[in-house]
C-alpha cells in the first residue's frame, strides 16, 4: 500500500497541519522525516493515504503550508507534487 | 515500552523525584522574594541543591549556577569567552548546543576532529590547534551520538599549561561518570538535570570557575536598587523566578543517585552497552560504532535502510530510540555518518540486559521484511 508524506521543517507547523487535516476529516499521522527526505537534517511530516492526498494538499496549502509532497510505495520515495 | 533514549532524557524517574516536584508545586513559594516560611523553604531547597551539586562535582556551592538546561549553561559559557573573530577550538563530537552559539558569536572555530574512538589522534589534534591566543577550548565529555568518552582530563592539562579556558559539556556524563571541576580546572562545566542526574526537564547546572557575562538580566532578589546585575555568583547569572519544582525534583534525583552510587550506574550502563554491541554485531546488515572508551550509548545503522523509518518501526514495536543526526551533525561528519544518520540506543540506570536483547530480536524481525512493503497505515 502506498502513502503520501508531506514534509515540514519544524514540529509545530507539522502539528498545525495535522490539526487542520483532522478538523476537515482527513486522517493524518505526524512523524519524523526519513533521512532521505531531510535535506537540512531532521524534519517532520504528515502521512496521508493516497485517496485523501489531493484534498490534504489543498487544506495544507491554505492552513499550514508544507515544503514538499512525496509518494512512498514499494520502490521507495519519489517527489509527487500535488 | 522499552526505553532506550536516556540520552534525550532519563525515563523513568525515581518515585522520589516525582513526589518531590509535586510536593513543591503545592507548598513552596518563590525563593529570595517573600518573607514567608514557604519562600524561606524554597530558598533552603535551592541552597541544599547547590551543596549537593558542589559535593558531587567538587565545586564551591556559590559557583553552582542553576540553569534551565545544559544548552542554557553552554550559551552563558561560550558567550562569556568568545566574540567575533576569537579563536575557539572544539572537538569533532560537539553538539549543536556548542556549535550554534559559537556560530552566532562569529568566533573563528577550529575543529580538533580526531577519528572516532581514537583518543590518541584527538589529543594530537588538540595539541596542534591549541595555540597561544586561543580564547577557549570546548569539549564534550561523552559524545551524545556514539557514547565515546573523550580524554577531557588530558585536554584539560593542555589547556591549563597554555592558559586556555576550558568549557566541558557534561550532558552525557553527569550522573554516570565522575565529573570533577577542581581536578579539571575548567572555566565552565555545563550539564542538564534531566538526564543522568534523573531530575525533571527544565533544570541544569553551570559550574562557574571563570567570570561570566550575563545572558539575561532581571530581578534577582538582591541589590534591587542597583540597575546592574549583581557582580557575585550565583545571583549574577540567575535572574527571574527559579524552577522550584524542577529544583526539588533534581535534588531528589541526585540523592537517589548518591544512594545507588555513580560508579554502580557507570559499570551497569557500560556492561549493557557491551552486551548490545555484541548482539548487534551478529546481525549481518548492521554496522555498529563502538570502541574501548565508551559509555552507555551505542549508535548503529543498517545497510540500505533509512534509520528514521527503521526507528519508527521499532517504536511501533514498543522500543524507544532516537534516529537521525541527534542535533550533532558535526559528530556525524567526523564519523562519516552524516548522509545516513544513525539509530542510537542510550541506556540508563533502570535498563536491563533483556532490553538490549529485545531490541535485537525485534530488529531482526523487521529486517526480514522489505523496507517499503508495509506502509504506515495508522493515520488516526
Amino acid at each position: 500500500m502506498s502513502m503520501y508524506f508531506f514534509t515540514y521543517r519544524g514540529a509545530t507547523e507539522a502539528r498545525r497541519g495535522a490539526a487542520a487535516l483532522r478538523k476537515s476529516g482527513v486522517p493524518a499521522r505526524i512523524d519524523r522525516s526519513p533521512v532521505q527526505l531531510s535535506k537540512s537534517g531532521c524534519g517532520y511530516g504528515l502521512w496521508v493515504v493516497p485517496q485523501k492526498a489531493e484534498q490534504a494538499a489543498k487544506i495544507l496549502r491554505r492552513e499550514a503550508t508544507y515544503e514538499r509532497s512525496y509518494r512512498m510505495d514499494r520502490g521507495g520515495f519519489r517527489e509527487a507534487p500535488l | 515500552m522499552i526505553y532506550l533514549d536516556n540520552g534525550a532524557t532519563s525515563l523513568p524517574k525515581p518515585r522520589s523525584v516525582i513526589d518531590a516536584a509535586a510536593w513543591s508545586i503545592g507548598h513552596l513559594a518563590s525563593p529570595g522574594r517573600g518573607s514567608s516560611g514557604a519562600s524561606e523553604e524554597a530558598e533552603n531547597l535551592l541552597y541544599e541543591l547547590r551543596i549537593a551539586a558542589g559535593k558531587m562535582f567538587s565545586c564551591p556551592p556559590q559557583q553552582v549556577v542553576l540553569t534551565s538546561s545544559a544548552t542554557h549553561g553552554l550559551n552563558i559559557a561560550l558567550k562569556s569567552l568568545a566574540g567575533p573573530g576569537d579563536r575557539v577550538v572544539i572537538s569533532g563530537m560537539e553538539h549543536n548546543a556548542v556549535v550554534r552559539p559559537l556560530f552566532s558569536t562569529g568566533a573563528d572555530v577550529q575543529v580538533a576532529r580526531g577519528h572516532l574512538f581514537d583518543s590518541k589522534k584527538l589529543l594530537e589534534d588538540f595539541d596542534r590547534l591549541l595555540k597561544p591566543g586561543t580564547s577557549a577550548c570546548v569539549v564534550t565529555h561523552v559524545s551524545n551520538v556514539f557514547g565515546w568518552i573523550l580524554p577531557v582530563e588530558e585536554i584539560a592539562v593542555l589547556c591549563r599549561m597554555r592558559g586556555i579556558p576550558l568549557v566541558v559539556d557534561a550532558s552525557q556524563s553527569a550522573g554516570s561518570l565522575e565529573v570533577n571541576m577542581e581536578a579539571l580546572g575548567a572555566a565552565f562545566i555545563a550539564m542538564p538535570g534531566h538526564k543522568g542526574l534523573l531530575g525533571p526537564q527544565g533544570t541544569g547546572f553551570l559550574l562557574c570557575g571563570y567570570p561570566a557575562k550575563t545572558l539575561m538580566e532581571g530581578g534577582t532578589g538582591s541589590l534591587s536598587a542597583q540597575r546592574e546585575m549583581p557582580d557575585f555568583l550565583p545571583d549574577r547569572l540567575e535572574s527571574g523566578t527559579h524552577n522550584v519544582p524542577g529544583a526539588a525534583g533534581l535534588l531528589a534525583g541526585m540523592r537517589y543517585l548518591r544512594s545507588v552510587g555513580i560508579r554502580t550506574v557507570s559499570e551497569k550502563e557500560k556492561e549493557l552497552c557491551e552486551v548490545l554491541v555484541r548482539q548487534l554485531k551478529t546481525i549481518p546488515e548492521v554496522e555498529v560504532f563502538y570502541g574501548e572508551d565508551q559509555a552507555g550509548t551505542v549508535s548503529f545503522r543498517v545497510r540500505n535502510r533509512d534509520c528514521v523509518l527503521l526507528a519508527t518501526r521499532l517504536a511501533e514495536q514498543g522500543i524507544a530510540l532516537r534516529a537521525g543526526l541527534h542535533c550533532a551533525p558535526l559528530a556525524h561528519e567526523t564519523a562519516g555518518t552524516l548522509e545516513t544518520g544513525t539509530i542510537r540506543a542510550s541506556f540508563g540506570p533502570f535498563n536491563t540486559r533483556q532490553d538490549g536483547k529485545e531490541l535485537c530480536r525485534r530488529l531482526e524481525i523487521i529486517l526480514e521484511r522489505p523496507e517499503f512493503e508495509e506502509a504506515v497505515t495508522d493515520c488516526r
